[in-house]
């Protein structure tokens, strides 16, 4: 009880993630422009705008992709600004990418295997040697893959190429190996993109089961108002690198500068021969 | 049927103990031969199939081995049994710094640099004066265990046979394991690497430096199976070959690199008397199987041997 309480006391002082005045630029363009965020109740928190809004860049700047040009990301409270992508991962902040993050010469397994690699314990020697410690290890690895598969429904593919894959399966693997690292917060850039009506079906139940049991965090992104709405607990709008708005989705579909954001200003359509 | 597939590895340890019983001298000299270049192709490997940087410093390592292991025998006294750790160790390190330039150098460009450090050393084997020996190199004592002398290749085998397994057995549990996975994660998508955490940087330099450890280990053997060793067995011809056994074998696998060691040293023997068109084969081996079969004999096999399973990249559980 005790330390409950100091828990959420520490809670109170540090915003789980907090974002003030991130600004990325590009040669002289500025992909991000003073972008504030905080992230501090659980479940599921959407970053929507359209292409090229920098829904990308964000999620590159708080994993250490980009440079950031000026700005503070701190995560519990620390400062992770300048760190290394795999620093900031070490801590717990795992990430997916819109393509290109699957490695296709693996199996399933494997792949989902190489997410371990945040919480291993075993040395290069105790490895080699097949020390006690080690085969504990190789076997909670496997249990932990093989019920997350099982999870994602993916267990009849264990053995199959991820390069084989469909796209929206390959989605899945990736999601499976990032959840493979028990991570605290997890940026998920377009999880949705290729999948079924029924697989997204899926994947919203699985996430929000993610986010309600195991406590972790959720960012994503999506340019789809409709999945976003669907999942989010929260959503900030970011449009030419700005947050233009911020709040629950009911609040998010009736605010104007969204909707113009999406649709263009009335009239401004026409004129510009779209 | 799961139990003997356990012992596998250990029944075929055993099987191979008789070998001196069938051979004559000559050929228990070239399948020690075969057996050192199968570590030669796997240490290789480890750098240009697993983390896929492309380095051609490997034959500096199996000659740093050779020489390194024949020094402290020769120059020191000490034994073979601890010269052969240390010149491993030795060339580890080697390897290790090797892997510095492989984190900023485009591919090319290492190529280059390594092709360098390789020419380099042999450059230093060759005028080393009396520390190196010279163009003419010099004779390897014999490994000695109280009044055991391992003179004969017949002897030699059975040290060349025990490293060997050893060293494939250390490689083999480190390829299956997570750090094996990260080496493979690092060459197919270095962000996707790093965000999950992998340090893309030491994950390079420890293949590099594994890498040399295990062609300084392989180079250490050679020392005793030759029991001379001159400058000339680590140039140009000797790159060449590595590459080879490593493409025609298969990149980023353990059968192959079996395959590919044995196969491609066991070739010469293979075309006695028209050595003169060793090269030419090797050369088109090189065109063949980078045009036409990019994975070598293993994804040969795998892709149109009918019933043939992908070799298991991670360690078995019961």
């Amino acid at each position: 009880m005790k330390s409950y309480t100091r828990m959420s006391n520490e809670d109170n002082r540090h915003p789980f993630l907090l974002v003030k005045g991130l600004t990325v630029e590009f040669g002289g363009l500025s992909a991000l422009m003073n972008v504030d965020l905080e992230v501090s109740e659980g479940g599921i928190r959407g970053i929507i705008g359209p292409n090229g809004a920098g829904k990308t860049t964000l999620f590159n700047a708080l994993t250490g992709f980009v440079k950031a040009a000026a700005g503070e990301v701190k995560y519990q409270g620390e400062d992770i600004l300048g760190l290394r992508p795999y620093e900031i991962a070490k801590k717990g902040v795992i990430r997916t990418f819109q393509g290109g993050g699957i490695f296709s010469e693996m199996n399933v397994l494997e792949n989902l295997m190489t997410g371990y690699h945040r919480l291993l314990e075993s040395s290069l020697l105790e490895v080699a040697f097949r020390f006690r410690k080690n085969k504990s290890e190789a076997k909670k690895i496997w249990g932990k893959a093989l019920r997350l598969l099982e999870a994602l429904k993916l267990k009849d593919l264990a053995e199959s190429l991820a390069g084989d894959l469909s796209f929206g399966q390959q989605r899945l693997v990736e999601l499976g190996r990032a959840l493979m690292s028990d991570p605290k917060l997890l940026l998920l850039d377009e999880p949705a993109a290729g999948l079924s009506s029924s697989e997204r079906d899926d994947l919203i139940q699985l996430l929000k089961g993610i986010a309600g049991g195991n406590g972790i965090y959720i960012l994503l992104t999506d340019h789809s108002m409709d999945f976003v709405m669907g999942i989010c607990d929260y959503i900030t709008v970011l449009n030419y690198g700005q947050v233009i708005g911020e709040g629950k989705p009911e609040d998010i579909q009736k605010n104007r500068e969204v909707i113009e954001a999406y649709l263009g200003h009335e009239g401004e359509s026409d004129a510009s021969g779209r | 049927m799961k139990r003997l597939k356990k012992y596998k590895s250990l029944l075929c340890f055993v099987l191979l103990l008789f070998i001196p019983l069938l051979t004559t001298n000559y050929t228990q000299y070239l399948i020690n031969i075969a057996f050192i270049y199968i570590l030669v192709t796997l240490g290789f490997n480890l750098v240009l199939g697993y983390v896929g940087r492309f380095s051609f410093a490997n034959a500096s390592f199996f000659g740093i081995g050779a020489y390194s292991v024949g020094l402290l025998m020769r120059k020191l006294g000490i034994p073979f049994w601890f010269s052969l750790p240390l010149g491993g160790l030795i060339t580890g390190a080697v390897g290790l710094l090797l892997g510095f330039p492989a984190l900023r150098l485009h591919r090319y460009y290492l190529a280059v640099v390594t092709l360098a450090f390789t020419f380099l050393m042999k450059f230093i084997y060759i005028h080393g004066g009396g520390f190196t020996y010279g163009p003419s190199g010099f004779d390897i004592p014999v490994p000695t265990i109280g009044v055991l002398r391992f003179s004969s290749d017949k002897n030699v085998y059975y040290i060349v046979l025990v490293v060997f397994f050893l060293v494939l057995t250390l490689i083999a549990n480190i390829i299956k394991s997570n750090i094996g996975r990260s080496f493979r994660s690092v060459n197919e998508a270095e962000n996707a690497a790093e965000a999950l955490s992998m340090n893309t940087r030491k994950t390079v330099l420890l293949a590099f430096a594994l890498s040399g450890f295990v062609v300084g280990i392989a180079g250490g053997l050679l020392s005793i199976v030759l029991r001379r060793i001159t400058p000339d067995s680590f140039g140009m011809l000797e790159i060449v070959t590595h590459f080879i056994m490593v493409v025609f074998g298969g990149l980023g696998s353990i059968t192959g690199s079996i395959i590919g060691g044995s196969v491609i040293s066991l070739l010469p023997e293979l075309l006695r008397g028209s050595q003169e068109y060793q090269e030419l084969l090797y050369g088109l081996l090189i065109v063949i199987f980078v045009l036409f079969a990019p994975k070598g004999i293993y994804g040969f096999i795998l892709k149109y041997v009918p019933g043939v399973q992908r070799e298991k990249l991670y360690q078995d559980v019961e």
